[in-house]
């Protein structure tokens, strides 16, 4: 035994020879004998790709292949393939990993490429649920002019410097597109158009150069005095605008980053002549230059793979839906037969939803303050819910269902972003649904290569109590109002583009809440009416309240990235 | 920067000048995607140029002094860029290459990894799938990923670990390497460890 095993001691140098026999010895009374000839070909194929097995992953390896009844001749085609499979993906380490080992067998069965030819698309598999707390926090760092994973795990108190450096990664990311986009970026070329164009300042450089033009990029805060003024990483100024007349489009609320353009007056502050939005960056744009960081914590994927998924999923998944519902009060009387009307549909049309979405608030009326009873009608709501849905067994079955907080709702805290609805209050819906997700406010979905944000805030009235300076642009419609809530919030490259005093949020968790690169769908569930605009390529819609004159809600369609509203007669209810 | 003076091309020397530098210090320096940019711009906004002046052009007189100096400067920046990219895909291999192919050795490096750009990594995948293809067939006999700098002259070796790597599996049994032991192993087994900086080798 002793004469196979080759841990040979060398006593080159009498300082090491102890601890070399001790620790030979050691590694001798570790050791397993000798692996035999179908653990050495394990070995062997996973040394070629230069990764190292433990003893946990070769035995893991060896279940694999007898459970596939596999041959000796073509283990190492089968061991190849996972092992080429394994180091494609993102989080390898040379120490083959057992979990991502596990995965790869997994993701390589769905997609049933180790015996037979690829079969069609699993959407299980390529649909996950991301809540708030999961994310991992990027930072953008201004040193390395990207994106860096935050050193320190996040609490929900958040430091005070994480307080900061929320307001200054919402600047600098929206900076970083603003410096890249051709109307900002100076023309290399000497010619006309360079003299009409002014370059993006600093309020540092104002000083002592009163009756020049600047254009700036600041959050629009209250000074110490109460004046409004704009405020960079540098400094701030105070704001006139009694020179503006009219603003541009978007909502331009307290905690908003726009992009200001005015003269500098004797009296240090700046005459607006132009106040706007900064552009946004389409998703496509952002993911080529970002496309490696892994935003949403579920392995980020090439830009190619995603391609050839988006086709795919055109191709083969045409037929599959999400549903968004908003405003579900459990204690109003028409909800649970709306809700059963709807079920009744999908069942008798034979059109089953991939994923429900039930967006709060689950109570038409705020019982944060309410007594016992009302907590207990709260939870048999919920009950009542998780009975009716359950009786539809071929909906259970295979639909995902989501619940996402609305602001009434009984969560762990009331600030953003918000924990999940209380699980003590769900345990009936958790036992009788077995694909049930209790969704953050926001959360977010991915499916394949699109990401989806579900956010239920009250948006529109929120924005619009906040708007300063002149006001919104005069003699808008409902409609404009719409297109300006939009762009604003995408704009901003974030969810609620209001300083703290007036939407607080958790400062370590703020990166839930920004929209840097854009999903390709964000649901702003709102009790607003209903709308469906889309902007630079984001399909943003509003599902409105459930329940109305009629029940309504929207269906939201992958493959053509489109979403359509359906309504649902109420006659017999009435 | 608008008020100062630009040559055509000047960019592209700054890009080129960062190339110098990477190969001078022998790093790897970011992906400098806003000057890229920036350059695609110039040369979007030169051929614009160069299309107004192509529209006049007279018959007789032959083309314009002007649209050669415009030629001239497309084809400039054009290189400047390829040997701009270039001289990083060069880098990316040496760097392959030095952890023997380890590709997740690399990509897993977060200082590494913020300096590429996506395309790069794209690369990076690709370029290892076609070595691997390449190596398959006769990785039996021969490892192609070994240093050749340092040739191995026997078949055991005396190593020192410098990084926990926990108990690690090889052909004649496990062995459990921990931070500070010293083992004396078959080259064979270990050979990535070395080159992944997990052990060294005791001379």
């Amino acid at each position: 035994m002793i004469t196979r095993i080759s841990f040979l001691v060398t006593s080159t140098r009498r300082a090491f020879q102890l601890f070399a026999l001790v620790y030979t010895n050691l590694a001798i009374s570790e050791t397993r004998g000798m692996s035999n000839a179908r653990q050495r070909t394990i070995i062997k194929v996973f040394r070629k790709f230069s990764n190292s097995l433990g003893p946990d992953t070769l035995d893991f390896l060896e279940q694999i292949l007898d459970a596939h009844d596999i041959q000796n001749s073509d283990i190492e085609s089968s061991i190849e393939t996972l092992a080429k499979e394994y180091n494609k993906q993102d989080d390898a380490t040379m120490k083959v990993s057992i979990e991502i080992l596990q995965k790869v067998y997994e993701a390589l069965q769905d997609q049933g490429q180790t015996h037979t030819e690829a079969e069609a698309l699993d959407p299980d598999s390529h649909l996950h649920f991301i809540n708030a707390s999961e994310m991992p926090s990027w930072h953008w760092s201004v040193e390395r002019g990207t994106f860096e994973k935050s050193a320190n795990p996040p609490t929900v108190s958040g430091s005070a410097d994480s307080r900061v450096f929320t307001v200054r990664d919402r600047l600098n990311v929206i900076k970083q597109c603003v410096l890249r986009n051709e109307h900002f970026a100076p023309s290399t070329l000497p010619s006309r158009d360079r003299d009409r164009l002014v370059t993006l300042r600093s309020t540092k450089q104002l000083l002592g150069r009163a009756g020049e033009r600047f254009l700036l990029l600041g959050m629009l805060a209250r000074s110490k005095e109460g004046k409004l003024v704009l405020e960079d990483a540098d400094g701030s100024v105070e704001l006139d605008f009694s020179q503006l007349d009219e603003p541009g489009d978007g909502l331009f609320t307290e905690g908003c980053f726009a992009l200001v353009e005015g003269e500098y007056t004797d009296e240090s502050r700046l005459e607006i002549i132009a106040i706007g939005q900064p552009p946004c960056e389409s998703r496509q744009v952002a993911r080529s230059i970002y496309g490696h960081i892994d935003f949403l914590g579920k392995a980020s994927t090439s830009l190619l793979d995603d391609q050839k998924l988006s086709v795919r999923v055109q191709e083969e998944l045409s037929d599959l839906h999400f549903f968004f519902l908003s405003d579900v009060w459990l204690d109003h009387p028409f909800t649970l037969p709306g809700i059963r009307k709807m079920l009744d549909n999908c069942v008798e049309n034979d059109f089953i939803p991939k994923v429900i979405v039930l967006c709060g608030n689950f109570t038409s009326q705020s019982i944060t303050h309410g007594n016992a009873r009302d907590i207990q009608r709260y939870q048999d709501n919920f009950d009542a819910l998780a009975e009716l849905i359950a009786s539809y067994t071929s909906i259970t079955r295979t639909t995902h269902f989501v619940l996402v907080p609305g602001p009434l709702d009984l969560t762990l805290n009331s600030i953003l972003p918000r924990q999940p609805i209380l699980p003590s209050l769900l345990s009936r819906i958790r036992s009788k649904i077995p694909k049930v997700h209790l969704g953050s406010n926001p959360c977010r979905m991915k499916f394949f290569d699109q990401e989806i944000v579900i956010y239920r805030e009250d948006c529109m009235a929120k924005m619009l109590r906040n708007v300063v300076g002149v006001g919104v642009k005069p003699g808008v419609n409902s409609d404009d109002l719409k297109r300006f809530l939009v762009q604003t919030i995408l704009d901003q490259a974030h969810l609620s583009p209001l300083t703290i005093n007036i939407q607080p949020t958790l400062s370590d968790y703020d990166h839930s809440l920004r929209l840097y690169p854009l999903p390709t769908a964000l649901v702003l569930a709102d009790k607003y009416d209903r709308y469906k605009i889309t902007y630079t390529g984001c399909h943003v819609f509003n599902p409105g309240s459930f329940i109305g004159s009629a029940f309504v809600f929207s269906t939201y369609k992958p493959a053509e990235i489109n979403s359509e509203e359906c309504i649902l007669d109420m006659g017999q209810f009435e | 920067m608008s008020a100062d003076t630009r040559q055509f091309g000047d960019l592209a020397t700054q890009l080129v000048m960062e190339s110098r530098r990477s190969t001078q210090t022998d790093a790897l320096l970011k992906y400098n995607d806003s000057l890229v940019r920036s350059l695609i711009r110039e040369q979007r906004d030169l051929e614009r140029a160069a299309e107004a002046l192509e529209a006049g052009i007279d018959e007789r007189q032959g083309p314009p002094p002007a649209l050669l100096i415009i030629q001239t400067a497309i084809s400039r920046n054009k290189r400047c860029l390829l040997a701009y990219h270039s001289h990083r895909v060069d880098h990316l291999r040496d760097l392959y290459w030095a952890v023997g192919g380890a590709l997740p050795h690399i990509l897993n490096n977060q200082d590494i990894r913020s300096k590429l750009s996506p395309h790069e990594v794209d690369y990076l995948r690709q370029y290892n799938s076609s070595v691997m293809e390449f190596r398959s067939e006769f990785s039996h006999e021969l490892d192609i990923t070994a240093s050749i700098t340092n040739p191995p002259k026997d078949l055991h070796v005396l190593v020192h670990v410098v990084k926990d790597c926990g108990v690690i599996q090889t052909e004649l049994g496990s062995i459990d390497f921990q931070k500070g032991q010293r083992f004396m192993v078959r080259r064979a087994d270990i050979e990535h460890l070395i080159v992944q900086g997990y052990l060294e080798e005791v001379s």
